[in-house]
């Protein structure tokens, strides 16, 4: 089972708990009603939400009394005024003698009698969200595994497990919609432990248990996630480590090349990691870095990392260095103004889960599975990220964080440019262009007005014409910075000539301009261009409707060119004199 | 102690020194049919073993479970 503890060891706990010690976050009011036995579901609760911080107090319905309970509106349940009630029923119960014997009746008979079981578990609804208080939870059926029918189970028309699977699928697209009512996917979480598992059959013959001990602590974790969320209390915000968690190995020993992420395995495990945790920003769930590293590699493998699958725009806030985890963890809180109980740290590193969970008691250190193949399992079974309801603003809250956190960041210094340049960490990528980024640079060639020295426009086939030519040079450049990636967003055509290097086109996105890219482009052109031996560096300007930027930019930096309209070649490098810096400081030109 | 007693303890909250083969539901309070359900399941995960439902419905006191253990060969002594 998935419990350390067993029933019993929930039972003995239960008992000693002082219900009167003030919780620290409230109580919480449970109702549990349902068509069986239901012992030791609340003594399983209590001690959870005790465990979360939470007094609960209970009302436990008589054993297969839940018609009652729900239908009548002076009934018990309805006078304790539950937060949440747990309607705990089954297909057995509810389904009678068909439920053994599904086929002594006819197809018709079988269909009418799924809709009959539906159309009371709906009037009771009905009965609740007039006169109840709080949220219902319901189960819905474990859909039976077997069948008499055997192998022609299928060939039924309306089988039994159809029959079942009606049920759910009614209550799926009816109560399930309701406004505070929950469907707790009971046949799933049965299929998850294994459907053989979840009832013990000398447990049910003797006590009507239709849920076998074994499993009510792991079920009644289900349960807390609805608790939880309804008092507020679910976790907002994922905060990672990287080195061995979003990546294996160490960045800053095994290096960009050599950490493990990647389509084959390990890395695919992590891949998958990754994947998961995008998939939980994509519902709102905050992500955020807490890691020791050098910022700068760590950046580089969020930018660059072909297989990287998150990326600056998921995180909410990121703390690289070399800082105390919990300083770090201080700061992240402050920045996405989060308490510390919606926090979860995901951290390889056990001595670290510690620290931070000695200093910081409410944010939650799981224990990372020691196998990191099961990394993504157990992403998938994190319980404690629930909300009762997810608003399109939840949808794009890991977004807007991010942007937030830019925007923050970037108005912090912005009064400096020389400030702000140095801040953005540009990061110019020059790489030869290859079969995936060729439609791009065409796509650029023929989208890009305003930055484009040259205006030539170029089809898929003439990019690729151009890149197969031995005299020629074709790069594509991808530009990003601290904030974020901007993908390919420029191109630089050589055409090499005997002594000459001669820049046919040369264009950026007007997107990634202001950050001194051009410049820090063609000085390391210019660059490569003499360890080459070339003497001059022509670069080849026609003056078009729409590329003024262009025009400014070669006569700010004193490189003459003619008014007329006609291809001109300017020359930038001419006999070891350049007309661009060495080096701009601010940005880290890289060749690959 | 042994594994028995201490099973029996915990579940049924009584001293290991009051357990004798005539303890049962009807001198021990908290031996409700739930708990006795529970010591079974308790007993069989702490054995390995799965006992049958007839084996279970045999049960009247800790002599009757003493002697189903042992029909398992398991001393509960031991």
């Amino acid at each position: 089972m998935t419990e350390e503890l067993s029933l019993a060891g929930y039972i003995d706990l239960d008992k000693k708990i002082d219900s009167r010690k003030a919780a620290l976050k409230g109580g919480v009011r449970i109702a549990i009603a349902g068509s069986f036995t239901l012992n030791g579901f609340k003594e399983a609760l209590n001690v959870k939400c005790h465990e979360t911080g939470l007094g609960a107090s209970f009302y436990v319905d008589g054993y297969n009394n839940y018609v009652q309970a729900l239908a009548d509106k002076k009934s018990g349940l309805y006078r304790f005024g539950p937060d949440v009630t747990f309607l705990i029923i089954d297909a057995r119960s509810l389904l009678g003698g068909a439920y053994l014997e599904p086929y002594s009746i006819t197809a018709v008979a079988r269909k009418r009698l799924s809709r009959d079981v539906y159309g009371k578990i709906e009037s009771l609804v009905d009965v609740f969200m007039k006169h109840g208080r709080g949220i219902l939870v319901i189960n819905n059926m474990e859909v039976p595994w077997n069948s008499p029918a055997g192998i022609l189970e299928k060939k039924e028309g309306f089988g039994y497990f159809e029959m079942v699977g009606e049920i759910n699928r009614l209550m799926n697209h009816g109560i399930a919609k309701r406004k505070g009512v929950y469907l707790f996917d009971y046949d799933s979480f049965a299929s998850g432990l294994g459907k053989r598992n979840v009832v013990d059959r000398k447990m049910l013959y003797i006590a009507d248990m239709k849920v076998s001990p074994d499993i009510i602590p792991a079920l009644c974790d289900e349960y807390m996630r609805y608790i939880r969320a309804f008092k507020g209390l679910s976790k907002k915000c994922l905060v990672l480590d990287m080195d061995n968690t979003l990546w294996g190995g160490i960045l800053g020993e095994d290096g960009f090349e050599g950490i493990r992420l990647g389509p084959t395995p390990p890395g695919n495990a992590y891949m998958e990691f990754q994947s998961r945790l995008a998939a939980l920003y994509d519902r709102g769930i905050i992500l955020a870095v807490n890691s020791s590293n050098n910022k700068d590699d760590c950046l580089k493998v969020l930018r660059e990392h072909p297989y990287m699958i998150l990326k600056e725009k998921h995180f909410a806030s990121i703390r690289i260095n070399w800082e105390s985890k919990v300083k770090n963890m201080v700061d992240i809180a402050r920045e996405i103004n989060i308490g510390f109980d919606g926090i979860i740290f995901l951290d390889d590193d056990k001595r670290v889960r510690q620290i931070v969970k000695r200093a910081l008691p409410e944010v939650v250190c799981p224990d990372l599975p020691e196998d990191h193949s099961l990394y993504a399992s157990f992403l998938e079974g994190l319980k404690g990220l629930d909300s009762l309801q997810i608003t399109a603003e939840d949808r794009t809250r890991g977004r807007q964080y991010a942007e937030e956190r830019k925007r923050s960041e970037t108005k912090a210094v912005f009064r400096d440019l020389s400030v702000y340049l140095e801040h953005l960490r540009t990061v110019a990528l020059i790489k030869k262009a290859d079969r995936f980024s060729i439609p791009r640079i065409s796509q650029l060639t023929i989208r890009t007005n305003q930055f484009n020295l040259s205006g030539e426009r170029l089809d898929e086939k003439a990019v690729e014409g151009l890149a197969n030519d031995k005299r020629r040079l074709v790069y594509s450049v991808s530009i990003g910075d601290r904030y974020g990636d901007y993908g390919i967003t420029g191109a630089v055509i050589i055409n090499r000539e005997k002594e000459d290097w001669v820049i046919s086109s040369f264009l950026l996105s007007c997107r990634v301009l202001g950050k001194d890219v051009e410049y820090a482009i063609l000085s390391s052109i210019i660059k490569m261009a003499k360890k080459e031996g070339v003497e001059r560096v022509l670069l080849r300007f026609v003056k078009t409707e729409k590329n003024v930027p262009a025009l400014r930019f070669l006569r700010l930096n004193g490189v003459p060119v003619p008014e007329h309209k006609a291809a001109v070649y300017p020359v930038i490098y001419s006999y070891g004199k350049s007309a661009f810096p060495n080096k701009i400081r601010h940005v880290k030109v890289v060749s690959a | 102690m042994s594994k028995f007693k201490k099973t029996v303890s915990r579940i049924l909250k009584i001293a290991p020194n009051k357990i004798s083969d005539s303890t049962s539901p009807l001198n021990v309070r908290s031996w409700d049919s739930f708990r006795g359900l529970l010591l079974i399941t308790e007993l069989e995960k702490a054995y390995g073993i799965k006992l049958s439902m007839e084996e279970v419905l045999t049960i009247k006191d800790i002599g009757s479970l003493k002697k189903i253990l042992m029909k398992r060969k398991i001393d509960p002594d031991e």
